[in-house]
């Protein structure tokens, strides 16, 4: 998926909420995920996405990855740009209809990690190109989207995806806990010359993912092997759960040092070779939606870009899940499908023996950013 | 300390075969089996009891290691993309981006220098539901990679 269904961190903790299963009943409920869809319409991009066959890849190894943010790529001048990432699989990406996903899932809920691991196994090694988009850094007012908006996707005939790199993964863990369960990843570690954008989704996240990690795993889960940087880790941070060996002290500093500064042979800062990327930045500190949401266009034009088979799927898989909705829901979710093409507002309100003609508007007020 | 309740046979020299016929040596093959702390076990397969049908006792810290560590055996799932897969492998850069040098645009080591490996672990995932949950549903899935660089993680 390139896009994502709220572009605030401050509703990370509530979508994800309304996708798990219900409290109460510890399901997974139709009704809960669109009741808080239908009053979200940052979302309807993802659904669109979602809905589709792209909502269920075939396997690993036929998934497309996608940096979702916009980052910053920074030059050895402090210049920075606007990047997205994509890993394309040279595999091929591949999904499945909601009926092949039924087969496979009726003998087989394991098959994607066991596709994973046979092929590596067997040396037919999975491999992606890294693509990466370039902007030029500010607010592109030229643009009908704002380009640090994770809801929305950077047209590729517009900016156009170039070739950086490939990955092979050519060697399977030993063992499932100790590498794969506590392996520790976070949207805000960056190494020099990676940089954030203002992404207000990813300054959340950048919080978010080493904290709970060190709920998770512990204190010092970066000293774990599989999490461990491979370089000199020298630091004054000490003790805690688990404490394996004292960073710094293997490579030569004083043991009795662990603050700074110090004349004692504790760490010492290291000076920059190369200037810092320093953007400007000023305004009134405020609590504010970005002003271009924009919410219907780019799922609009994915519905017609799909092939008809995927459009299909999506309005039949919509449908069933709506289903299971109240009435209210249900017409909010129609209007709201209208709003991104017509085609497919009248294809989902058919399915659910609606007429979109009497499908009233959500209000502004109600669905926030409408 | 070696633990009584393992009884003298142990030799405590890494080798499960001593004492052994030739055909039990065929099968049983392997490492001597110890507790975390190195004691060597001799019996693993029944309790320490008063009698074969008597209760158990509590001097035997053999039983206790292995089920108390059983006890702790997970962690807190992942609060989303719990369900995964894992794997190891490198990126290797093309020293450009699309018909350009990278340089122009970062300076980030990993990508410098045309042809250079870094190595990296990959997760991927679903989102919403548990760790054994199917793979077949509909849900994003996680593309989460760590790269071992020469300037750190």
């Amino acid at each position: 998926m390139q896009v994502f269904f709220i572009r605030d961190a401050m509703k990370f903790p509530d979508v994800v909420h309304a996708f798990k299963p219900d409290p109460v009943t510890n399901r997974q409920d139709a009704n809960r995920i669109f009741d808080f869809v239908s009053l979200t319409p940052s979302a309807m991009h993802m659904i669109t996405w979602l809905f589709s066959p792209w909502g269920i890849p075939q396997d690993y190894r036929h998934i497309r990855g996608s940096g979702v943010h916009a980052y910053k790529w920074v030059n050895d001048k402090g210049e920075g740009v606007l990047v997205k990432y994509h890993w394309i699989p040279k595999q091929g990406e591949v999904n499945l209809t909601q009926e092949q996903a039924n087969q496979i899932q009726s003998t087989n809920f394991n098959h994607a990690t066991q596709d994973l691991y046979e092929a590596i196994e067997r040396g037919d090694f999975p491999e992606w190109e890294l693509q990466v988009q370039i902007m030029e850094d500010g607010e592109h007012p030229e643009l009908d989207f704002d380009p640090l908006d994770p809801t929305k996707i950077w047209p590729p005939e517009l900016f156009p995806l170039r070739p950086a790199g490939k990955m092979v993964l050519n060697k399977n863990p030993e063992n499932y806990f100790a590498e794969v369960e506590q392996v520790a990843f976070g949207t805000g570690v960056l190494v020099d010359g990676l940089d954030f954008s203002d992404d207000k989704l990813l300054q959340g996240r950048t919080f978010s993912y080493s904290d709970t990690q060190r709920h998770r795993v512990g204190s010092n889960y970066l000293q774990l092997p599989i999490n461990a940087p491979r370089v000199n880790v020298s630091t004054n941070q000490r003790d805690g759960q688990m404490t394996y060996h004292v960073d710094s002290v293997g490579h030569g500093a004083n043991a009795h040092v662990n603050y700074e500064p110090t004349s004692r042979g504790g760490p010492q800062e290291v000076k920059p070779t190369q200037p810092a990327h320093e953007p400007e930045v000023s305004g009134r500190v405020v609590r504010k939606e970005i002003s271009r949401v924009n919410n219907y266009g780019q799922a609009g034009e994915r519905y017609r870009i799909f092939e008809q088979w995927e459009r299909d799927e999506l309005i039949s898989n919509l449908v069933s899940a709506l289903k299971q909705c109240n009435p209210d829901i249900q017409e909010r979710m129609v209007w709201h499908f209208s709003q991104c093409d017509m085609d497919y507002g009248r294809r989902v309100a058919e399915g659910l023996g609606l007429r979109l003609e009497d499908v009233k508007p959500v209000p502004v007020a109600v669905a926030h950013g409408a | 300390m070696s633990d009584s309740s393992n009884g003298g046979g142990a030799s405590g020299n890494g080798k499960a075969t001593n004492g052994r016929s030739t055909s039990e040596k065929q099968v049983l093959q392997g490492p001597a089996l110890t507790t975390r702390q190195g004691h060597p076990v001799n019996d693993n397969q029944n309790n320490r009891t008063v009698g074969d049908r008597g209760p158990t006792v509590l001097e035997n810290y053999h039983f206790l290691e292995k089920i108390s560590h059983f006890d702790r055996e997970r962690i807190p799932e992942r609060v989303v993309h719990a369900r995964g897969a894992g794997a190891h492998g490198y990126f290797q850069t093309y020293g450009s981006v699309g018909d350009e040098p990278v340089s122009k645009f970062t300076r980030a080591k990993l990508f410098q220098q045309k042809g250079k490996q870094t190595p990296l672990f990959i997760r991927f995932s679903a989102v919403i539901h548990g760790g054994h949950s199917p793979e077949t549903l509909r849900d994003p899935r996680g593309f989460a990679i760590k790269f071992y660089t020469e300037d750190g993680n």
